[in-house]
């Protein structure tokens, strides 16, 4: 079974991290936009991820 | 509000026609395929997901739980970011298998209409409430819009205005999804619509957005004051959702990203290039990220602004607050496209399912004669298209008023999400069977009814809108929780079927299908139609095999076992497109079964390894080192320097290297898969040859008349058969080699003709001597009975002479023809005497006593001239190892069948055992250097074999001297009645084609 290993590591990033960044985003009700930042970053790593392979797997 | 109901109604009108429209030049290819078929579009059309819950529910759910609305669009978003994990086998699966629903993929992978179908009423069932939803959000807006009036006289509410709204989705939705009868997938006036929407869409909640930073906060400096002097807005709205609640939403989301049918529909059915999905792994949560973003700021906006409208209609309530109707135009657009594709997609994927699984089986028999079955699925499609409509509007004025958005979307996200144990099974637990599936999901289901349904239906209410409530969860999560447990023991409890067995194994993430080799019932595509047309009549078979054999780029004269196997699969996938899986599965089975004939299941390898080679770069590890090792044996097969061929044991050619390409002029491509026996000639006749020879054998044979003009000598070489009882067949060309060897033998007997040109010159100059004397003394002579007698002389000298030269010539004519083997019957005794008349006239030779003890009535198949080099060589060699004056004998014996043995036998010094096994190898010899050239004993050989016959050396020989050596060679016998009926025996020894 093929399994990205670069997903395996964001998913144990995230596990790891998440309690801090959660804090983060959270913690300013000025700075309501937050979540949308780190969200935004996770599609900017999961493009980077994908962008590296271009052939088609099915 | 300052719209009027007609202003509204043709706003509606107006807006489902421009999408109408879109679709319409999608489907007729006035918008250009790079345009439809990027990416980009693929990932706006999967933009469908954020329907009414999106534009309106989300609202609610942020006025309540603040940043927690975004768990929607985050449950959404990390299926796709997680795409690898379940999304991708599935896509792999619906496009394979041309699956377009996910009642099609669990009756596809369960094996069972009555999956298909049990998944298809839970799908209705479940679905209504986000039907009703839909209508709910545009009847409200329209409500909202229309200042409180209704569109229809003394329709009590909003009744009327949804059954208006409904009618007219209803005649869109046919219009736009029952056009193409023959595949209901792939659509692309469908994904160029929906595109179209989300991209409205997410422009009219960015204008909105827009309007709220602009006009009401005057920039994210005064939005940002604007919290901070309201801090009630944001304060503590985190933790007003229970954790429990948050992760059961999380998943809820997750699970509709796949479950749900028309986010299904969109992501697999309607998708053109599996590496789309990749661009919507990242694409369609950005595209989630700013359908999301805009949702607080509205919100906020139309707070400040002073709205009176419910949270859910924020955008109109913005709108109305700021006495700018245009924005509440914008505000109801969002929502009205957001509702349209949902209800136009879902209702579209939901009929497909009930065609298939509730319809068709009933009435598939009776599809006869003309293209009656297109017509017939295309007005069933239209009739459930209305019904189930109808039934969400039904639905909808059940329900009234008392539910939130919010609680209607939870309602349908949670009954979807009783498949999500089904769904994860499918590539993850090849175990799981339709028992459990089955077992689980009524449980499940039921439970939800119960604990969920019956609760909105009695209550009106879930209790979700109210902070700090969880019970909904735990109701949820029990339903959730039985099913999977009942799934489990349900599966674990019973057996799966073989044909389960086969599907959990295509379906399998970690072992890919092994596809197997079995015989169909036909022998060509054109046979496909009439065995099809009793399931769907004559023209729909011949269309689906047209259109079988244009995708897979097949003649209809193809009957390679090979491409039947293919052209079988690809219609049963089109026709499961069509139909459904299950009866697919069934028409195919029933129509074109597999023989049960052949013994054992062999693999089906030139599939196999078409679909290795496409997934060489997904192998990790392990798997891609046995894959490295996999196309390095292939590759060295592929570059031996001679034909390979492997035979399967039903014929089937299984390996067609390069080099027997070159050879046979035959491409892998066309022989890979085709049985040997529909070889073409010379090459059918050689193999069956070679086949029918006992393994181990090496044939040499001929070949004329094939692609190359000059003829060519090739080996055969036949294995026995391996573990899988399949064949192995090596072909050499050995052309070069026997133009060698013919040239090495007209030099030998050249040489032959040097040695024996003294005692000729010697022989003839005897008899001419004497002609001389008897001329002069015929000169002399006056006597009329002197000069008969003289002239009698000369002539008896000059036939001598004749004789002479007449065996010298025949011998030296074996040159030109050598390689042209033609066997007739030969005197075996006539033969050895001109030999040892021949050998005879080498008067520097050792002399020996040649002695011919063959029977004079002994004939053999053989090629005479080439039969004399064969005793030339094997007494020439005799009397060289023989002493003076020693006796050299050749002596037959018929063996009883139909060969004879002939035995070359000399009392000479025989041959040491340790070089016996090397005297058949050229240029070997045990002569004197300049003595022998070690032609002689591999020419005999070759010569032998060319004529069917055999060659042996015993030393010592069996001679009661036991000293000497003892040649042995054995031919074919002839007889005198085919000698004299003139027939000649040419099997066997020149193949033609």
């Amino acid at each position: 079974m093929y399994l990205d290993r670069g997903l395996l590591l964001a998913v144990a990033l995230t596990v790891i991290l998440f309690p801090g960044i959660e804090s983060w985003m959270f913690a300013d009700p000025e700075h309501w936009y937050r979540p949308f930042i780190v969200w935004g970053a996770v599609i900017a790593g999961v493009y980077w991820n994908q962008r590296r392979r271009n052939f088609d797997e099915l | 509000m300052s719209f009027s109901p007609d202003q509204v109604l043709l706003a509606i009108i107006a807006y489902l026609s421009v999408l109408f429209l879109v679709g319409y030049f999608g489907d007729r290819g006035a918008i250009p395929a790079r345009v439809i078929e990027h990416p980009a579009t693929y990932v706006l059309s999967l933009g469908v997901i954020g329907g009414g819950m999106a534009s309106n529910g989300v609202f609610t759910l942020a006025a309540l739980y603040g940043h927690h609305y975004l768990l929607y669009y985050l449950g959404i978003a990390l299926m796709f970011l997680l795409a690898v994990l379940l999304l991708r086998p599935i896509l792999r699966l619906c496009r394979v298998h041309q699956l377009a629903s996910l009642a099609d993929l669990l009756a596809f992978r369960f094996r069972s209409p009555w999956v298909g179908a049990a998944v298809t009423l839970a799908m209705c069932a479940t679905l209504l409430p986000l039907l009703a939803l839909q209508i709910r959000t545009v009847a409200d807006s329209i409500h909202h819009l229309a200042g409180g009036l209704d569109l229809l006289p003394g329709g009590g509410r909003r009744d009327g205005l949804a059954l208006l709204f409904c009618v007219i989705i209803t005649v869109f939705t046919i219009l736009f999804g029952t056009r193409n009868a023959t595949s209901p997938n792939r659509n692309p006036g469908l994904v160029a619509a929906i595109a179209f929407e989300s991209l409205v869409k997410l422009g009219a909640l960015m204008l909105l957005m827009a309007v709220a930073l602009g006009p009401v906060f005057g920039g994210f400096g005064g939005l940002g004051q604007w919290l901070l002097a309201n801090p009630g807005v944001l304060g503590g709205e985190e933790s007003a959702l229970p954790a429990g609640a948050a992760r059961l939403l999380l998943l809820l989301f997750f699970a509709g990203a796949v479950c749900m049918p028309h986010i299904f529909h969109m992501a697999f059915a309607e998708n053109s290039d599996s590496r789309h999905l990749r661009a919507a792994s990242w694409g369609l949560p950005l595209y989630l990220l700013l359908l999301a973003l805009p949702v607080l700021p509205i919100l906020w906006g139309a707070v400040a602004a002073g709205s009176t409208l419910p949270a859910s209609f924020a955008g109109l309530g913005l709108g109305a607050a700021l006495g700018a109707p245009w924005v509440s135009g914008v505000a109801f657009v969002a929502g009205l496209s957001a509702a349209s594709a949902v209800i136009v997609v879902a209702t579209l994927a939901l009929a497909n399912m009930c065609l298939n699984y509730l319809v068709l089986p009933n009435r598939l028999l009776r599809a006869t004669g003309d293209h009656g079955l297109y017509r017939q699925l295309k007005w069933f499609r239209r009739s459930l298209i209305t019904a189930l409509i109808l039934g969400g509007y039904a639905f909808f004025t059940f329900l009234g008023t008392g539910q939130s958005l919010p609680e209607l979307g939870f309602l349908a996200f949670s009954g979807t999400l009783q498949f999500l144990p089904a769904v994860i099974a499918t590539p993850y637990w090849p175990r799981a069977n339709r028992g459990g599936l089955l077992a689980g999901l009524a449980l499940g289901l039921a439970i939800w009814f119960l604990a969920l349904v019956l609760p909105v239906l009695s209550n009106n209410t879930l209790g979700i809108t109210a902070s700090h409530s969880d019970d909904w969860t735990l109701r949820c999560m029990l339903a959730l929780l039985a099913n999977t447990a009942a799934f489990i023991i349900g599966s674990l409890l019973t057996r799966r079927s073989r044909e389960e067995e086969v599907a959990a194994e295509i379906c399998s993430m970690d072992s890919g299908s092994r596809p197997h080799r079995r015989t169909l019932p036909v022998n060509a595509a054109a046979d496909f139609v009439p065995a099809l047309a009793r399931a769907l009549g004559e023209d729909t078979a011949r269309a689906e095999l047209d259109r079988a054999l244009r995708e897979l780029r097949f003649e209809e004269t193809e009957n390679r076992p090979y491409a039947l196997r293919h052209l079988r699969s690809r219609i049963e996938a089109n026709l499961s497109g069509m139909l459904g899986p299950a009866l697919a599965l069934e028409i195919v089975d029933r129509c074109l079964p597999y023989s049960k004939s052949y013994p054992g299941e062999a693999g089906d390898f030139a599939l196999l390894e078409q679909r290795l080679e496409k997934v060489t770069g997904r192998f990790t590890g392990l798997a891609a080192d046995l894959d490295y090792l996999r196309r390095h044996y292939r590759q060295t097969l592929e570059a031996l320097p001679v034909g390979l061929c492997s035979l399967g044991v039903d014929g089937e050619v299984l390996l067609w290297n390069r080099r027997l390409a070159e050879l046979t002029g035959i491409a892998a491509a066309e022989a890979v898969g085709a049985r040997w026996t529909t070889l073409a000639e010379p090459w059918h006749a050689v193999f069956a040859e070679a086949l029918a020879a006992e393994p181990g054998t090496l044939l040499k044979r001929e070949l004329a008349g094939g692609a190359p003009a000059a003829p060519r000598w090739i080996t055969l070489h036949c294995s026995a058969p391996t573990a899988d009882a399949d064949r192995l067949l090596l072909v050499e060309d050995i052309t070069d080699y026997q133009l060698l060897q013919d040239e090495v033998l007209h030099n030998e007997r050249l040489a032959s003709i040097g040695r024996l040109a003294a005692g000729v010159a010697h022989e003839i100059g005897n008899p001419i001597t004497g002609i001389a004397c008897l001329a002069q003394n015929l000169a002399a002579s006056c006597d009329p009975a002197e000069v008969r007698e003289t002239a009698d002389d000369i002539l008896t000298q000059t036939g001598r002479v004749s004789r002479i030269v007449e065996s010298l010539v025949n011998f030296s004519h074996l040159g030109s023809g050598a390689g042209d083997t033609r066997l007739e019957p030969c005197n075996l005794a006539d033969c050895v005497d001109e030999a040892i008349s021949l050998l005879s006239l080498d008067r520097d030779a050792r002399p020996v006593a040649f002695v011919n003890d063959c029977r004079r009535d002994t004939l053999v198949l053989a090629d005479c001239q080439r039969l004399l080099q064969v005793f030339i060589n094997l007494l020439g060699n005799a009397r060289d190892a023989s002493g003076d004056g020693a006796a050299v004998t050749v002596g037959d014996t018929a063996t009883g069948g139909s060969a004879v043995e002939i035995h070359v036998d000399d009392c000479g010094q025989g041959i040491a055992p340790e070089l016996l096994p090397r005297v058949f190898e050229p240029f070997f010899t045990t002569k004197e250097p300049g003595r022998g050239t070690g032609l002689g004993l591999p020419l005999v050989y070759s010569i032998l074999e060319d004529m069917g016959g055999s060659v042996r050396i015993e030393s010592p020989g069996p001679t009661a001297s036991a000293r000497g050596t003892r040649v042995t060679l054995a031919l074919r016998a002839a007889h005198y009645d085919a000698a004299f009926a003139g027939l000649v025996d040419t099997a066997g020894s020149r193949v033609t084609g």
